[in-house]
């Protein structure tokens, strides 16, 4: 019994690395030419969501995740999206507002983690008037609310409002 | 000092508590614990000891990254996500292979984990092992601790221009939860040993238990951090 839950464990211990070495070797830098190649092509800063792309005044505040969830990132989403939802339906001001959550650790979404300077999953209000991107916010607090939902609520709310009503 | 600095000191210490009671450093924290309230009644002092220790070493590990951070050595988004990323998962591994060992799993002449025995720590050599154990305890961020080490505690040293201070600050507010626990344990089993006599029954449960938690946290990572089962 002792035995086998040694060999057990050790095979854990052998599959664990064995994952992060393959995991490693598919994500290694492509050769340089696919790089210049890629460069050609990486997106700009900021776009919003295809469907509201065409309005004039846009904003879309953004949950930027990874492929590791856990309980706390999906909290922070589920109430971003509830605050966007429940307060901004209508727009703000002439603002039409969006939600979107974006996996930054999908190629071509990988950029936004140096436009934000994102540091861990985080919500970002971005305004767009047509397809350029304006200013922009990161909503710092997020996890020190979220242990509160309905302060978390009214601080996604009150930040977004502040950002659409600066110049 | 001026009394902004002070009011950034005491907010750099309480988000890392903050940070410790969040339910991501769980499994590290818990195996953290039973590692540092494993030393009951080999010495009065040993448990608080230790636990300074462990202190110690989340205290430098994050007054170090913050360091180079503030100072633009190192790029906070690329090693944040990089740690978030690759901190858990090198940890499994080495949770679940200390375990066996504190288990007797790899074998008697095996001694490349001698740095986990907590048998250790009645000589004086072993006593290093609690501080490179809150070392390596720190260095894997939770997307929490990530946010708000990064996020608030950062920004924060750089504005206060304290690099060094304000990181440790947190670093060391990050294990107090951790230290009370311990010492709280280790106070009430030293009044259970008195009044039942049981003195030194805990101890021989100790190294085992320890070694369980390391294999159960290292288990746990490995299967929410490098097989997303979790």
């Amino acid at each position: 019994m002792w035995r086998a839950l040694s060999v057990l464990l050790l095979s854990f211990v052998f599959a664990a690395v064995y994952n992060i070495a393959s995991a490693r070797l598919k994500t290694a830098p492509a050769p340089a030419g696919a790089a210049a190649a890629a460069a050609q092509q990486v997106r700009p800063a900021a776009k919003p969501a295809a469907e509201i792309r065409t309005a004039a005044k846009t904003a879309v505040v953004y949950y930027f995740y990874t492929n590791t969830r856990c309980s706390s990132c999906k909290a922070i989403e589920a109430y971003t999206k509830e605050a966007v939802e429940k307060n901004f339906t209508a727009g703000h001001k002439g603002w039409k507002v969006a939600f979107k959550g974006v996996n930054v650790d999908e190629e071509p979404d990988k950029h936004f983690t140096a436009d934000y300077r994102l540091n861990s999953k985080s919500v970002v209000v971005q305004k767009f008037a047509g397809d350029k991107a304006l200013n922009w916010g990161k909503l710092e607090k997020v996890w020190q609310l979220l242990g509160d939902k309905s302060a978390f609520i009214a601080y996604v709310t009150d930040e977004t409002r502040r950002l659409l009503d600066e110049k | 000092m001026s009394a902004e600095f002070w009011a950034a000191a005491l907010t750099a210490l309480w988000t890392g508590v903050i940070t410790s009671v969040s339910p991501c450093p769980l499994a590290t924290n818990l195996a953290a614990l039973t590692y540092i309230s494993g030393h009951s009644g080999s010495h009065r002092l040993a448990v608080l000891a230790h636990g300074g220790l462990y202190a110690l070493g989340r205290a430098l590990a994050y007054a170090v990254i913050g360091f180079l951070l503030v100072k633009s050595l190192l790029s906070a988004p690329s090693f944040s996500f990089f740690m978030q990323k690759y901190g858990g998962q090198a940890l499994s591994p080495i949770l679940v292979l200390a375990g066996m060992y504190m288990l007797g799993m790899l074998g008697r002449g095996f001694a490349g984990f001698n740095f986990f025995d907590p048998s250790k720590f009645k000589v004086k050599a072993g006593a290093l092992s609690s501080l490179f154990m809150g070392v390596i305890f720190a260095l894997v961020f939770c997307p929490v601790s990530a946010a708000l080490y990064f996020g608030v505690i950062i920004p924060l040293a750089a504005r206060n221009a304290a690099p060094f201070s304000l990181p440790l600050l947190y670093g060391l507010g990050t294990a107090l939860p951790v230290i009370g626990t311990a010492v709280a344990l280790d106070l009430g089993l030293k009044r259970l040993s008195a009044v039942t006599g049981l003195a030194g029954k805990f101890e021989r449960y100790a190294r085992p238990a320890t070694g369980w938690v390391f294999v159960a946290a290292g288990v746990y990572l490995g299967l929410r951090d490098i097989f997303g089962i979790v």
